[in-house]
């Protein structure tokens, strides 16, 4: 999974967070993001179109989080 | 994995902040938010003047009065409002006062058997073992306690009709020390804990009494604004950045229904009084709210109301104790205030429990360790891969390039 993300490293204003094979208590998992962040848990990688989307356990993959914020009315991704 | 990643992402700043703007996830309602009353388990004896105090997964009432005696048994509730019964105080006592310091409750002072002041202190910890540390410097009645920081103190109180300003501070380790004295000598009064203070307030010595001491974590005292109004046989609770001090007597006759609550700074502000006015009530926490329940409106006649402050100090109403009483006894664990014992007359000695529960909308963050983060007051630095935050969410995350594992 490393060598994926060195490859796809972003650019200023941005942060990448990874979970490796993370597996919480919980049995679902809410991940949080303002939308338009770019997240990959599966084949691909996606943008949030909402400000949180689920996941399953073990958790493996990253998000790439760009400053914004998350609120309930849907804010957009807002570099700072 | 994660080092060469670490360094070699991210902004020149190294983070991005990402804001959370009164954000309620979908699969939580914030109006599920409310103050829940149930009965559990009475005490397995009924009993007034005792005292509360909670340490790790416990709410403990201890000592108290029944029938001729003080039996000196101790009921202890966990978070699921299962009681057990942990070994007695190693004298019965009543009419004294608890705290908690690190894995410790402790109960000192109080009336024994015979009716003398006693200065022993028990002490249980987090699994419930009772030892018993050194004895407070002076036997007395009628005293207070309160926590900050690393020490567990026991203020004022009163021997043979004499009142005294000493304050006694147990450590984490139980070592006693004796802190700087109360502004003045007195009994009746009661404590509270906010930010780095431990906070006394009034009492009587003879006349009632409005004067406010606070100890900080050196055990440095000063000395807040006072009471708005001068009482004895109030009581106090916690919630947020809040002490408060609620209701009391004038000394003669009569009930107060001021509440004063002091926030971290020490500043006094005066919420919403008591929907009834009254004295001998108690005070414990329930996740963001601080309740006053029970007491006596006059010498005779009981109070069966539950005033709830919350964390702005919006004051509202919960169901009434199951059965009205004073002299009963307040604590806390997990999110439920628990009262219990009490008496609505001069015969009883009740075994009444009634536990309010704060049920709080919550959802949990993910940052990588280190993360820093503010939904509270002040921001703070992730110690664990996740943390459990109040709903709506209001607030940031710093984040850096970072792995989050089991660890």
């Amino acid at each position: 999974m490393g060598e994926a993300i060195i490859t796809r490293r972003g650019g200023p204003g941005e942060v990448i967070v990874e979970f490796d094979n993370f597996t919480p208590t919980e049995q679902v998992v809410t991940l949080y993001m303002p939308i338009g962040a770019k997240y990959k848990f599966g084949e691909s990688e996606q943008i949030a179109t909402t400000n949180e989307i689920t996941v399953p356990v073990p958790l493996t993959g990253y998000i790439k989080y760009k400053s914004g914020a998350v609120g309930t009315e849907g804010s957009g991704p807002d570099d700072r | 994995m994660g080092e060469a990643i670490l360094i070699q992402h991210g902004s020149s700043s190294g983070e991005v902040k990402v804001e959370f703007d009164n954000f309620v996830p979908s699969n939580i309602d914030p109006s599920d938010e409310g103050l829940s009353h149930s009965i559990p388990t009475a005490l397995s004896r009924g009993r007034y003047n005792l005292a509360g105090a909670s340490v790790g997964n416990y709410a403990l009432f201890a000592g108290g009065y029944e029938s001729d005696y003080y039996p000196g048994t101790v009921d202890a509730y966990d978070a699921s409002l299962t009681r057990s019964t942990p070994t007695t105080l190693s004298v019965g006592r009543g009419l004294f006062a608890g705290a908690s310091v690190g894995n410790y409750a402790l109960f000192a002072g109080g009336y024994d058997s015979s009716s003398i002041e006693d200065d022993t202190v028990d002490a249980y910890d987090a699994s419930l073992t009772r030892s018993t540390p050194t004895v407070l410097s002076r036997a007395r009645v009628h005293l207070a306690g309160a926590s900050v920081g690393n020490y567990a103190l026991f203020a004022g109180g009163t021997m043979s009709y004499i009142d005294f300003a000493t304050v006694d501070a147990y450590d984490d380790s139980l070592t006693r020390s004796t802190a700087t004295s109360l502004s003045a000598a007195k009994g009746a009064l009661a404590g509270a804990s906010v930010g780095n203070y431990a906070l006394f307030a009034g009492g009587t010595s003879g006349s009632s009494l409005d004067t406010v001491d606070a100890y900080d974590t050196s055990l440095t005292r000063s000395a807040p604004t006072t009471l708005s109004l001068g009482r004895s046989q109030l009581a106090g609770a916690s919630v947020g950045n809040y002490a408060l001090f609620a209701g009391g007597t004038p000394g003669s006759s009569g009930n107060r229904d001021a509440v004063d609550a002091y926030d971290t700074s020490l500043t006094r502000l005066t919420p919403t009084a008591l929907s009834v006015g009254r004295y001998n009530l108690a005070g414990a926490r329930a996740g963001y709210c601080a309740l006053f329940a029970g007491g006596q409106r006059t010498y005779s006649s009981y109070s069966d109301v539950v005033d709830a402050y919350d964390d702005s100090l919006i004051r509202s109403t919960p169901t009434a104790l199951s059965v009205g009483r004073w002299s009963l006894a307040g604590a806390s664990v997990g999110n439920h205030a628990l009262f219990a014992g009490g008496r609505y007359d001069y015969s009883d000695y009740n075994r009444a429990v009634d536990a309010y529960t704060h049920v709080v909308p919550e959802t949990i963050l993910y940052m990588p360790i280190g993360t820093k983060y503010k939904f509270g007051e002040s921001e703070e630095t992730a110690t664990t891969n996740k943390i459990v935050v109040r709903v709506p969410l209001t607030g940031y995350i710093k984040y850096k390039n970072g792995v989050i594992s089991n660890g």
